[in-house]
């Protein structure tokens, strides 16, 4: 089975890749290490230890990020999820470069404690594929990184350590012009833009959640759950900044709250955990699958899988060579517009096409495995889609030989009007002239032999006449099937009534509705001894049912007594999608029932 | 008499034309299409067009509906439709408006000259025709509960004589019989039949032609 992928994320064959991944993987997650135990180690080298609990929590982030990081560059190779969250945890340590006593690493400790914060925007932004598609979200994200490193900038501007005559302190690399006034207006300026932007942010990422589809929300249920907790802490972080809390109280903000962010990447992991399970389940797919199942049934099993309820199949139909849905229609382009395909194919060729969300593809993987184990149950599928696709094109073709027939039956009585009907007529018109030439003292031979000629030629017209009504009445397409109807009761061989709305129903409907009257009249006469007819046309729920009873001797139901015209009539109904039924118990009369689709 | 044609076969529009001029008609115009006609009519108003059914553009019912509307336009022009059509429908629809001044033929009269004229005569005079042959298959058709079975063989005759649209007069001088004698038997045929209230002269000719015909397959 092979997997092509027209999603924005196309995944590499899975083993090459996987190798290749591994050394930017082990590099991110050894120094991930190096930093976390030096973060540790530097306080009590330092001679000044810290709360253990509150240096845990400080490590903890680190090594959350950084390892669900390595883990998704291994997992997902060319996604630029695990760089974020790597990137995430290393900027986490910016603080700690304040123990290297150097004036680089102390003012780059002092100045962006926080550029974390714009890269997990981003991470929340792009979550899970790694990419930041709409513009607007974009715009967002370029708007944190420079105000995040423009705004600190200002600040550390007018910051001098030394100014309160701290001669061990680092110099600012930034300084420009000491000034605590200064420094604290641009603090307190930096500081409500950031409360402004936070929020915006944290709505800006909430409607990027509410707006997914239910799969790209089930995929992004990690940033769901980090949104409200992390945007929690971030502001209160501000708000410590800006307002002098109890002791305590600002304790907890800043060394135990940071415990909100570690919900993203253990979430991814447990994702990632959740699709592990999931592999282990297919078995139990697998097992659903197997025997015979309603048609659907692989869809259903599919959906489930791969959390996307919305998710479509369609099956190759070799016949048509197009893929065509559980009832044989072809597949319309604009069904897969937003969403993303995902062509099943067998050895023998192309089996079916999954349209799902294009968040489903972050896991090929998983997509493989559901169509390897879908595979049995798809062929399945797919063979009677493709019966019902021929039946569907058998249908149309049976239609057209109807209407074809149709107009050849027309053409033939246009043929005989203009043609033979008229050449008799004119000729009865010269037979007549030659009677009337001949006149009362002619040969009475001759004036027997031309009364003789015209008694026959008008036995003719009349016969001709009447063999074109049969063929098709001029009548039904003039003034519809109620009319001709009546005109055919009353040319009748025995008594017929008709009940018909004067409503019309379409030329093919109407023409078969009529012939299938005109044969059961004409059987009803033939064989049932009745004494009446009676023809009942209704409309009903988008149906024209056309019933003609009779109170004759009945057993007309033997194919023998119901006649080669009325068989062919059954298959005329058959080709525009009727029904006919024939009911004709012994001595209960017979009663022959036509239902016709109409518009 | 002057007559305009309209008849969209070459051979028998000639054909025709001979006939009525050698029966002594005034043939004004011979058409070929429903819309000539019209022009014809409206330029030169004949005592009778004779008109064919089915005729360019659309080969339908044109030819009808060219009939119906010259009588609706020129009260006093006749109209005498020749049908290919063996249909009482066709004979009701052209009689619907007013019954006079109009009459509806099989073409097959084409073969009796004397027939022909005279029914174009009996239009031009106001009268009502109704070609035999569509009554005889009225009268004929078998029924369940036969309203015409209390007649007599006579009355079936004088009811066909009035269906064709024949006045009292021209059903006694056709069978040779007085007119009292047939207005008793139109009398008997109306009380038979339930039809007392039906109006006399042409308006009698539809009410006879709707009662052969029986209730339309719409009404319940």
């Amino acid at each position: 089975m092979s997997l092509s992928a027209a999603a924005f994320w196309t995944p590499a064959p899975s083993g090459t890749t996987r190798n290749r991944a591994g050394w930017p993987a082990w590099a991110v997650a050894g120094a991930g290490l190096i930093g976390c135990t030096l973060s540790l180690l530097a306080p009590i080298l330092h001679g000044l230890p810290m709360h253990p609990g509150a240096q845990a929590v400080h490590a903890a982030v680190t090594a959350a990020y950084v390892g669900a990081g390595a883990v998704a560059l291994v997992r997902r190779p060319g996604n630029a999820v695990g760089a974020l969250m790597a990137a995430i945890g290393f900027l986490w340590l910016i603080p700690d470069l304040g123990w290297i006593r150097a004036p680089l690493s102390a003012t780059l400790a002092v100045t962006y404690p926080q550029l974390y914060q714009p890269v997990l925007a981003h991470l929340a932004l792009g979550f899970p594929s790694g990419r930041v598609t709409e513009r607007a979200e974009r715009w967002l994200l370029g708007y944190l990184y420079a105000f995040t490193l423009l705004s600190n900038l200002a600040v550390a501007a007018f910051t001098d350590p030394r100014a309160d005559g701290c001669s061990d302190c680092q110099r600012n690399l930034f300084l420009i012009h000491s000034s605590p006034l200064a420094e604290q207006r641009a603090s307190e300026v930096t500081t409500l833009v950031s409360l402004v932007t936070v929020v915006a942010t944290a709505a800006v990422i909430g409607r990027h959640l509410w707006r997914a589809t239910s799969a790209g929300q089930y995929a992004m249920a990690p940033v769901m759950w980090v949104l409200g907790p992390a945007a929690t802490y971030i502001v209160l972080l501000q708000v410590a900044d800006l307002v002098s809390l109890p002791s305590a109280m600002e304790r907890v903000i800043r060394d135990y709250l940071p415990l909100t962010l570690l919900v993203l990447p253990v979430g991814f992991l447990v994702g990632l955990l959740r699709i592990r399970l999931t592999y282990a389940r297919v078995g139990r797919f697998a097992a659903d699958l197997a025997g015979p199942a309603p048609p659907g049934r692989v869809r259903e099993v599919l959906a489930t899988m791969l959390h996307d309820p919305d998710l479509e199949l369609f099956y190759w139909s070799s016949s048509s060579a197009a893929y065509v849905d559980l009832h044989g229609n072809p597949v319309k382009p604009d069904r897969v517009a937003d969403r993303a395909t995902t062509a099943i194919d067998s050895d023998a060729g192309p089996l079916a096409l999954l349209v799902v969300d294009p968040a489903v593809l972050a896991e090929p993987g998983l997509v493989r495995a559901a169509g390897a184990i879908a595979q049995l149950a798809l062929e399945n599928e797919r063979l009677q889609a493709e019966v019902r696709s021929q039946l569907v094109q058998l249908r149309s073709a049976s239609a057209r030989l109807v209407q074809a027939g149709q107009e050849a039956r027309r053409k033939i009585e246009r043929d005989l009007h203009d043609g033979a009907q008229q050449r008799l007529l004119a000729l009865s018109m010269t037979l007549g002239r030659a009677r009337d030439l001949l006149g009362p003292k002619g040969d009475p031979r001759m004036r027997d032999s031309l009364d003789r000629a015209h008694a026959d030629l008008h036995q003719a017209i009349a016969e001709l006449r009447e063999l074109a009504r049969g063929i098709h009445p001029v009548l039904l397409s003039q003034e519809g099937l109620a009319s001709a109807l009546r005109a055919l009761a009353e040319r009748s061989p025995l008594p017929v009534q008709v009940a018909a709305p004067a409503e019309r129903f379409g030329e093919g409907v109407e023409s078969t509705a009529y012939f299938v009257v005109s044969e059961a009249i004409t059987n009803a006469a033939r064989h049932s001894r009745a004494g009446l007819v009676r023809v009942l046309v209704r409309r009903d729920a988008g149906n024209l049912v056309v019933e003609v009873s009779d109170d004759g001797i009945g057993s007309a139901s033997e194919s023998a007594r119901l006649g080669t015209g009325l068989a062919g009539m059954r298959d005329r109904v058959t080709a525009l999608g009727g029904v006919m039924s024939v009911v004709s118990p012994p001595g209960q009369g017979t009663r022959i029932a036509v239902r016709l689709p109409c518009a | 008499m002057r007559v305009i044609l309209a008849e969209d076969s070459p051979l028998l529009r000639a054909g025709l034309v001979r006939l009525l001029e050698e029966s002594g008609l005034d043939v004004l115009d011979a058409v070929s299409d429903a819309m000539s006609l019209r022009a014809a009519v409206a330029a030169t108003p004949p005592d009778v067009v004779i008109t064919d059914i089915r005729m360019p553009p659309t080969y339908g019912d044109e030819g009808l509906q060219a009939a119906v509307d010259i009588r609706a336009a020129h009260p006093t022009v006749g109209v005498l439709v020749l049908s290919q059509y063996l249909e009482a429908a066709y004979a009701e629809r052209l009689l619907r408006s007013d019954a006079s001044h109009v009459g509806y033929l099989l073409k097959d009269r084409v073969s009796d000259a004397a027939m022909l004229v005279l029914a174009a005569e009996r239009v031009a005079a106001g009268g009502c025709v109704v070609d035999p042959d569509v009554v005889r298959m009225l009268v004929a058709r078998p029924r369940a509960d036969d309203p015409l079975g209390p007649l007599t063989d006579r009355e079936r005759v004088v009811l066909s004589l009035m269906a064709e649209g024949w006045s009292n007069q021209g059903i006694a001088d056709r069978m040779f019989l007085s007119p009292k004698t047939i207005e008793a038997h139109v009398t008997a045929i109306l009380t038979k039949l339930d039809l007392r209230d039906t109006p006399t002269g042409n308006r009698r000719v539809l009410a006879v032609l709707r009662f052969l015909r029986g209730p339309a397959p719409a009404d319940p």
